[in-house]
């Protein structure tokens, strides 16, 4: 009896104890709260959420000046001020006996830029040459191409992307000027024909050839480099950047653009990637000229054909070269391939720049994929309830409001920019026309108006038309652009041009987006161009393509494509089957603006008119690309696509009447003339510019992002996302995570409404109001951000330490809370019954 | 306090060392472009709006993948010529096709699987002057329009399955394939499958005897042959080619805004080609698991053609990515790392934007395999090829396709009979057709809340759960089974707890008093 009474009592003293254990969790609980609380309030102080990660700034690539310590260099080449670079043949000591010596004593060559590239254009231009051979390559031309840098201070033929084009250029050059084969043993006297030069004969044949091979740049996988004479196993007709053939001009000059690769296109090459030292090699642009006598000083005439032969590799040839250095932008990654992508969708204005912001944020272990499909199916996509969807959207137009219904949006400026049409046109001039000296250079200056491009969007050119000459509703019509009076009034230069110079249409991207739309809205406002889609001819007679009138465009407001409606087919002979060609063989799509830029530098349109039996079956084909020289390409592309690739851009007559190019001043003038939207803080473009110097298709592209159909985590990598867009990303450059030119920086004030969206992000983070994130919030935080690299979690975890952790629903530690809460349940009763309890207790 | 903050402040300066050290070793291990060389490959234009996505996502990892749209056959071909690193197509090698055989190319291969979609039959029509959005086709109907059998738009048949429309008395355009096509062979397989005497009549017409499934399509008067996807969609995308239908992968109408045929499946539901209804529609693909055979990891699509779920879209398929198991000719291991790499990008990451652009992620089954098969091609960093470490959307622990698992079910006026749905399908989702002029909004407003969005034309009866209406297909339908596995996860966690503190407490409360009344009456009875 007593024990069992002792047994209750110390059973009661157990519960006691319990009691206060509880009341000093719930205290204690109280504190820690507490701490973290002002801890929170500090840290938002202290550590402003602009620079999330204290990482080491990126040391600055280091800026080789290259010099080239050629033999016999009388004058070491420097860049000028415009970054470009200037280089005389005689800069270098020469043989003054040569035969060719006069023909290359004037030639100087100005490279547009040095230094600082990446994968982009370049231009080459030079004076003071001798005027190429009519029609062929049989003399008198350059031969252009990249080289590895292996530190001896020269260009090396083995280092050099040289010996694999094919086509029509090829054609028209003289025996092996366009490979890497030193033909006959002897034929160069200053050529070596022994070791790595001679291939020896295969079984059962008795010939040695002769042939520079190619050797590749040392990588990570073949430390010391390959040696081949299969270069194809590197690089071939389609990838190789070589020109084999540089025309030049009657009054000694000439023009072309040069694509520069790096260590991605080019690994071979290798150029921006960093050596086993660490330096980032640099690699050559190497030019030879070619005159009229070969490496043993035959004339040009007693060649095959007429023609100059021998490889531009063979010594005596190669040494007649001008080199330039080239420093290149380090194009090492950082990125791992395998983690997890956060998703964001948008329109192609802001691919190029996306590209290269997703490069510097997956350094930064915050990795982002990037769906480009247009802006009105990005707008659907964000407040979208499938599942996975992207809840960030590049889009030049806010969401309407029924779209936004029951959406929480906010807008941050991300980009401007502009829509261009961009053109690779060569002149090529009637004989005996003031001229002619420019033959085979590029044209860098056009104008349009909006009714010009009117009628290039609405085949109402013959030559965009299937059969087009024939139709009689066109026989009034202007055969192609440059044969029109009215482009020729705004174009004089273009009068001299060959008949035979026509462009093949102007290439416009399948698809529809925003800035499509507004291509439209600047043709229609203009009182000329909004008669002509009407039915109205112009001065000359020239009317819209029926088909297009019909379309009335003129009243469809909702327009955001380029229509191609012109039903028309044709064929040109019996022997081809029903119905011919139609409008999508002779003026295909291309498959966005980039396509058509890379098409336009390249010379091919896609277009497949000519029928092929020797097809399985028989199939219309492409005609191949126009001849290097002889381009007339037009497209519709983006500013910085049309940049990059150093395709010239055409003024646009604006409401003022003004031919404006696109430069950032026309872009940010026409930019502060954008009207608001109806989401608030969203500009939109107007069709009513009212400044001199507004470029009519300039763009301004909007992160939208809805904030509560965005999981935590996806809020988080967004957030930090526009932190960097509104400070580094504005940087025009070609570095990762700059933008390159083309594009314009926000001013302080478009950066000031990223960082108000990054706030709104930020506070819903640290605070969720959106019931999504309230219900889900256990799961949201459980989501694996990343999951695969170590470094992964770097950027997040601390924004999550920047982010006051004083709400309840996404405190982490829920199990301290809820063991709080008993604690609180199981205490006070205690303290309330304990007492009274152990008193009855105390009276058994 | 001041101990607790200095302890919270050391800790978060240990971090930061800690993420610095992390990012300069990062730096350190470095030069991983280099390890990359450009590959180039040439094939489907079907899967080319997937393709390219990838392309641009993978060049943030140092990554150049080039890839040309020229069609299947094309794609083949190159790949067998040796022109190319990779090829892409619908169709493996090997079939008959107009009484040629497409041999086997010389240099080893596999098949690897790359992305799901659902073949679309895209058109332009307008009645009234309004744009026709939801038009329903049986099968039969179809294969009797592109077949010359059904040449108006009013035709009898087509009102049959559309008995809320006014169709126009108008031409039907059937717009065809002009080059060797991966579509084409699919679309025709279906036909010669399901429909084959009306196929082989039609093929005996046109003077191709016994077609089969063929990539060429043989075209007759009034039907358009045009150009890769591109050109097919671009071409029923003009305003002015009204009377247009064309088979194309679903992508390109979302691309070019313009409505698809919801198609009749074997459970007498129209369905629209969208990400779920084609994951539910491959689970009766048949895939060649014969490691032995060289149609290895190939599709039988019959199961497909015949699924009896209300869900299924009949003409859903995947294509495949050729690739090379050894090295030969311009294809060396170096390439093969790439490709590898990329490979198992898209098998994994990649496939998070399938839905997006239009296509149907590949279910595990397929990206296992898959998976095995990438480790085959030469160079490939098997270390990294684990399908543990796959970030596939449609995966989940009990081994099921999570986005068949939780497709909705069709709405009930999707089911043949005398109603029909207004809403838009396909890039035209934002347009309905007819009915009352709400339902327009009702497509674009988002339906996660079930706020009553529904018009009353949609008639959704279905449950008694909340009303969803997909943004990308304008179906709203009443979900019987919201994605739950969130609020699962969560009872798990917490409410344990929180259940177990109420029981303790209440036992706490509760035994103690009668405890004590127990034990004193224990006392006083002895």
């Amino acid at each position: 009896m007593i024990k069992r009474g002792q047994s209750q009592r110390s059973r009661f003293l157990a519960m006691l104890l319990l009691a206060d254990l509880g009341l000093g969790v719930f205290f204690g609980g109280l504190a820690v709260t507490s701490a973290n609380a002002t801890e929170g309030d500090d840290t938002v102080d202290v550590q402003p959420t602009s620079e999330p990660t204290p990482e080491p700034t990126p040391e600055p690539t280091p800026e080789q000046t290259a010099e080239p310590v050629v033999e016999h260099v009388s004058r070491t080449p420097i860049a000028n001020a415009d970054g470009s670079m200037t280089i005389s043949w005689l800069d270098t000591v020469r043989d003054e006996t040569a035969p060719n010596y006069s023909l290359f004593a004037g030639l100087e060559v100005t490279v547009s830029q040095v230094q600082d590239l990446t994968y982009q254009a370049v231009n080459v231009s030079w004076t003071g040459g001798v005027e190429t051979s009519p029609q062929q390559l049989a003399a008198n031309y350059l031969q252009i191409m990249q080289c590895w840098d292996d530190g001896s201070g020269a260009a090396d033929p083995t280092n050099c992307q040289f010996g694999a084009a094919t086509g029509a250029t090829v054609s028209l050059l003289g025996s092996n000027a366009m490979t890497r084969s030193l033909g006959f043993e002897g034929e160069d006297p200053l050529q070596d024909y022994t070791g790595i030069f001679d291939i020896s004969p295969p079984l059962g044949e008795f010939e040695h050839t002769y042939s520079v091979p190619f050797e590749t740049a040392p990588s990570t996988r073949y430390p010391d480099g390959e040696s081949t004479h299969d270069v194809e196993l590197f690089f071939g007709p389609t990838s190789t950047n070589e020109i084999s053939g540089a025309r030049t001009t009657a009054d000694g000059s000439g023009e072309i653009s040069f694509e520069i690769q790096t260590a991605v296109e080019a690994p071979h090459l290798g150029c921006g990637a960093e050596q086993a030292d660490g330096e980032i090699r640099q690699c050559w642009l190497v030019i030879v000229p070619r005159g009229e006598f070969t490496a043993d000083n035959q004339n040009y005439q007693d060649g095959v054909n007429g023609r100059l032969g021998g490889s531009p590799l063979s010594q005596s040839n190669w040494d007649n070269r001008i080199e330039f250095p080239l420093g290149f932008r380090s194009v090492v990654s950082n990125c791992r391939i395998g983690a997890v992508e956060t998703r964001t969708t948008g329109n192609e204005m802001v691919a190029t720049a996306f590209g290269s912001w997703q490069s510097a944020m997956c350094a930064k272990s915050n990795v982002f994929g990037f769906s480009m499909i247009g802006d009105s199916e990005s707008r659907r996509n964000i407040v979208s309830a499938t599942a996975g969807a992207a809840r960030l959207a590049f889009v030049d137009n806010p969401l309407s409001a029924t779209e936004a219904t029951g959406s929480t949006l906010t807008y941050a400026p991300a980009v401007k920019s502009a829509l261009t049409i961009a053109f690779n046109i060569n002149y090529t001039i009637k004989g005996g026309f003031p001229l002619e000296y420019k033959e085979g250079q590029q044209v860098t200056d056009m104008t349009l108006n909006p009714r010009l491009v009117a009628k290039l969007l609405t085949q109402s050119y013959q030559d965009d038309v299937p059969g087009g000459e024939l139709l009689p509703s066109l026989s009034t019509n202007a055969v192609n652009l440059r044969l029109d009076p009215e482009f020729l009034e705004l174009n004089p230069e273009f009068d001299q041009f060959v008949d035979s110079a026509e462009p093949v249409g102007l290439m416009v991207p399948i698809g529809n987006e925003d800035v499509f739309a507004q291509v439209w809205k600047w043709i229609k406002a203009d009182a000329n161009a909004n008669a002509f889609l009407s039915g109205t001819a112009d001065e000359w007679g020239m009317v819209v393509n029926t088909n297009y009138q019909t379309l009335d465009i003129n009243n469809d407001s909702t327009i955001n494509s380029f229509p191609k409606a012109d039903l028309a087919t044709y064929r040109e002979s019996e022997s081809i089957p029903e119905p011919g060609f139609g409008t999508f063989e002779l003026r295909p799509y291309v498959a966005d603006l980039h396509d058509g830029g890379i098409r336009a530098f390249r010379g091919d349109s896609g277009t497949k008119v000519f029928w092929d039996v020797q097809r399985t079956p028989a199939a219309f084909v492409s005609g191949g690309a126009q001849d290097l020289g002889r381009r007339f390409m037009l497209t519709i592309t983006d500013l910085a696509t049309a940049q990059r690739l150093g395709l010239s851009t055409a003024k646009l007559i604006n409401p003022n009447g003004e031919a404006v190019e696109a430069t950032t001043e026309s872009i940010n003038s026409a930019i502060s003339e954008f009207v608001k939207s109806e989401a608030s803080g969203v500009k939109v473009s107007t069709a009513a510019l009212t400044k001199d110097e507004s470029y009519p298709l300039a763009t301004m592209t909007y992160a939208a992002v809805d904030v509560c159909r965005a999981s935590i985590a996806e809020l988080k990598s967004y957030s930090a996302f526009l932190e960097f867009i509104s400070g580094k990303g504005q940087t025009i450059g070609n570095n990762v995570g700059e933008i390159p030119s083309g594009y314009a920086p926000l001013d302080k004030a478009q950066k000031a409404a990223v960082k108000r969206a990054v706030k709104v992000i930020n506070i819903e983070v640290a605070n969720p109001v959106c019931a999504e994130h309230i219900e889900t919030t256990t799961t949201t935080t459980d989501v694996p951000v990343t999951t695969v690299t170590p470094d992964d979690d770097g950027t997040l975890v601390t924004e999550v330490a920047t982010v006051p952790t004083v709400t309840f629903p996404v405190d982490p530690n829920s199990a301290l809370r809820y063991s709080m809460m008993s604690a609180l349940c199981f205490g006070i009763p205690m303290i309330a019954g304990g007492q009274t309890l152990i008193r009855k207790a105390k009276t058994l | 306090m001041n101990i607790r903050r200095t302890l919270v402040k050391s800790a978060r300066a240990s971090l930061a060392l800690l993420l610095t050290g992390i990012i300069v070793s990062g730096g350190s291990t470095a030069a991983l472009a280099a390890d990359y060389v450009p590959i180039s490959g040439a094939g489907s234009s079907w899967s080319a709006n997937a393709i390219d996505q990838w392309r641009r996502n993978v060049k943030q990892y140092g990554m150049s993948v080039n890839y040309a749209s020229t069609g299947s056959v094309d794609g083949r071909n190159q790949f067998k010529g040796g022109t190319v690193d990779y090829g892409v197509s619908e169709t493996p090698y090997g079939l008959t096709d107009n009484g040629v055989v497409d041999a086997l190319p010389t240099r080893p291969f596999v098949y690897i699987p790359i992305v799901a979609g659902g073949t679309a039959f895209m058109y332009n029509l307008t009645s009234g002057g309004n744009r026709i959005t939801n038009l329903r086709l049986s099968g039969d109907v179809v294969t009797k329009m592109f077949t010359g059998v059904i040449t108006k738009w009013n035709d009898a048949l087509i009102a049959a399955d559309n008995p809320g429309l006014t169709l126009p008395d108008r031409a039907v355009v059937p717009v065809v394939r002009s080059d060797g096509s991966g579509s084409t062979a699919q679309f025709t397989l279906w036909m010669d499958t399901k429909y084959n005497s009306l196929w082989e009549s039609y093929c005996d017409k046109v003077g191709r005897n016994e077609c089969g499934q063929t990539s060429f399509f043989p075209t007759t008067s009034g039907m358009v042959a045009q150009p890769n996807s591109q050109g097919v969609s671009g071409y029923v995308a003009q305003t002015a080619n009204e009377g247009t239908i064309t088979y194309v992968e679903y992508s390109y109408a979302l691309k070019t805004g313009f409505p698809v045929a919801k198609v009749l499946n074997d459970a007498n539901y129209y369905v629209e080609p969208t990400a779920s209804n084609v994951a539910v529609g491959l689970l009766g693909a048949v895939i060649n698991q014969d490691e032995t055979s060289s149609m290895y990891l190939t599709q039988e699509l019959s199961g497909v053609y015949n699924n009896k779920d209300p869900r299924a879209y009949p003409l859903s398929s995947y294509s495949y990515m050729i690739a090379p198991t050894t090295e030969q000719a311009s294809f060396t291991a170096t390439k093969g790392a790439t490709l590898s790499a990329f490979a198992n990008y898209f098998l994994c990451e990649g496939q998070q934007q399938a839905e997006v652009l239009g296509y149907s992620p590949l279910p595990v089954n397929l990206v296992r395999v898959g998976l095995e098969q990438v480790t085959k091609i030469p160079g490939a960093d098997t270390a990294t090829i684990n399908i543990s470490q796959c970030n596939n959307p449609t995966f989940s622990a009990s081994g099921e396709n999570t986005l068949a698992k939780n497709a909705p079910m069709p709405d009930p006026c999707d089911k043949k009979g005398v109603e029909q749905c207004t809403e838009g399908t396909g890039g035209a989702s934002a347009t309905s057709t007819g009915g009352t002029t709400e339902t327009g909004t009702t497509s674009t407003t988002d339906g996660t809340t079930g706020t009553g969005t529904t018009g009353g034309a949609l008639g959704v009866t279905m449950g008694t759960g909340p009303t969803q209406c997909d943004v990308d297909t304008g179906i709203c339908s009443s979900i019987k089974a919201v994605p739950v596995a969130t609020t699962s996860t969560g009872w798990a966690a917490t409410n344990w707890v929180i259940l177990s503190v109420i029981i303790i407490l209440v036992l706490v409360v509760v035994v103690p008093p009668v405890m004590v009344t127990y034990a004193a009456r224990k006392v006083r009875s002895s």
